[in-house]
């Protein structure tokens, strides 16, 4: 009984330190997304010029928190009402206020321009993407294991104090 | 459909304060009252509908204008390069949203169109039965003519060809039909207008191609296309010509005496059989007269 309860201790501190962690991952998984979705977007305003609905549904996101803002932004589209920036990110809290800032003009511009421009827009944010995604693999590396070990490291010592 | 790109306000007020069926141009222009044109007269658009008050009259905004144009575009302006060179971009109900803005060129060649300014957009009509008081004129017992009809801008040309058209299936004429519909406005986008069953469609080509595509593909008896008006297009009909294919087409110009000062009138003249003059008199639609090959009278309604 007593090992069993320690083992859940651990466990508990251990789900803990990978809640803490999976921050990083899911934020480093989100601008990945985003990144993909501004590659696949000027690949097919450049060869194929699919309509921008098409470009959404047609791409396939494993971050739920990305899926979510193209869903609220493809609304906002058919109900032909203006981006708002707190209905977009609803319900996310992976994002900075300066990230949001980057999303939200990046979404805005979408399909408002010629190819050439529509193009050189795009590049200009996929640099934007890529310097975050740099700073999350690097938070990732860095905090993403810590909390995981910090969580095992916390719940060994609990177990040590209480047994 | 005008749902899918006016804002709503606006939508409702033209689809509920008036009668949407007499529509037949709404009018935008940056910081500018909205105008729309019913029954061939303008008014402007208020809160309440039409009014002849400008203080009273929703002025447009250059929001409002880049708003349209990207609804239009299913929300993607990259998509339609082509159609904004050409200054214009087809409604999948065949409205033809004409656009102004800034014309940007490079040696010469338009590379796009943007910074827009003034949108014009053409609410086409079913007007049924607007060809009947010419059609006699137009199919007799030896078969189809070859047929201009002229009228300024606005005055019912592409009706009135629809009709023909339509009214040609009504009566079973097994005539094979081919729309040459260079900007998706005689029979829409998707065929959705009434154009007949013995009519086949063919849409957004040029008329040298498609006179040609046509005419080899489908071997129809005429060949229906609207305004034509450059050295090329008469080319066309000529071409449609020379294979026995008859022709209806449509062409700018007031009267019969306007049209000898265009270009290619030489060719035009000895083309066409029969000329039907339409004007806005009674709204648009309406039939002045119908000349024959020499231009005598063949009927006259003034």
């Amino acid at each position: 009984m007593k090992y069993i309860l320690l083992g859940v201790i651990v466990f508990i501190c251990g789900y803990i330190g990978y809640g803490l962690s999976k921050y990083y991952i899911v934020r480093l998984k989100f601008f990945n997304d985003l990144l993909n979705f501004a590659e696949k977007f000027e690949t097919e305003i450049n060869f194929s010029k699919t309509k921008l609905l098409n470009v959404i549904d047609n791409f396939k996101s494993s971050s739920k928190e990305f899926v979510s803002v193209l869903t609220n932004y493809k609304t906002f589209l058919n109900n032909g009402n203006l981006i708002s920036d707190t209905l977009l990110f609803e319900k996310i809290k992976i994002l900075k206020d300066d990230e949001k800032h980057n999303v939200y003009m990046f979404f805005n511009e979408l399909g408002k321009l010629d190819v050439y421009n529509q193009t050189k827009q795009i590049q200009n944010y996929k640099q934007k993407f890529n310097d975050i995604i740099k700073s999350c693999s690097e938070d990732k590396k860095k905090y993403g294991s810590l909390y995981m070990k910090l969580g095992i490291i916390t719940g060994l010592l609990f177990s040590l104090l209480l047994f | 459909m005008l749902k899918d790109i006016l804002d709503e306000k606006i939508y409702n007020i033209i689809t509920t304060k008036f009668n949407y069926g007499y529509l037949n141009e709404i009018r935008l222009r940056v910081n500018n009252p909205i105008v729309v044109y019913v029954k061939g007269q303008a008014y402007f658009l208020g809160e309440n509908g039409l009014t002849t008050q400008e203080n009273s009259a929703i002025i447009v905004t250059k929001q409002m204008i880049e708003d349209i144009i990207f609804r239009a575009s299913e929300f993607s302006i990259y998509s339609i390069n082509e159609e904004l060179k050409k200054g214009y971009i087809v409604l999948k109900g065949g409205e033809r949203l004409g656009i102004c803005g800034t014309i940007v060129s490079e040696n010469g060649e338009i590379k796009t169109l943007n910074k827009f300014t003034s949108i014009n957009i053409r609410i086409p009509h079913e007007i049924k039965n607007c060809s009947l008081d010419a059609f006699s004129f137009l199919v007799d017992d030896e078969g189809l003519k070859n047929t201009l009809v002229i009228s300024p801008p606005g005055a019912g040309k592409t009706t009135f060809i629809r009709d023909f058209v339509n009214q040609l299936s009504l009566r079973n004429l097994s005539y094979n039909v081919l729309i040459l519909d260079e900007r998706g406005e005689i029979a829409g986008e998707a065929k959705e207008l009434s154009v007949g069953k013995f009519t086949d469609v063919l849409s957004f080509c040029t008329k040298k191609n498609g006179f040609m595509q046509g005419i080899r593909s489908m071997s129809p008896h005429i060949i229906v296309t609207d305004e034509i008006g450059d050295f090329e297009d008469i080319l066309a009909v000529k071409f449609a010509g020379y294979c026995g294919v008859k022709v209806m087409a449509t062409i700018h110009a007031n009267n019969i005496e306007d049209l000898k000062y265009k270009d290619g009138w030489q060719d035009i003249k000895n083309i066409f059989e029969r000329y039907v003059v339409l004007s806005k008199r009674n709204g648009p639609g309406t039939i002045e007269g119908v000349y024959g090959e020499d231009f005598s009278r063949l009927a006259i309604w003034r």
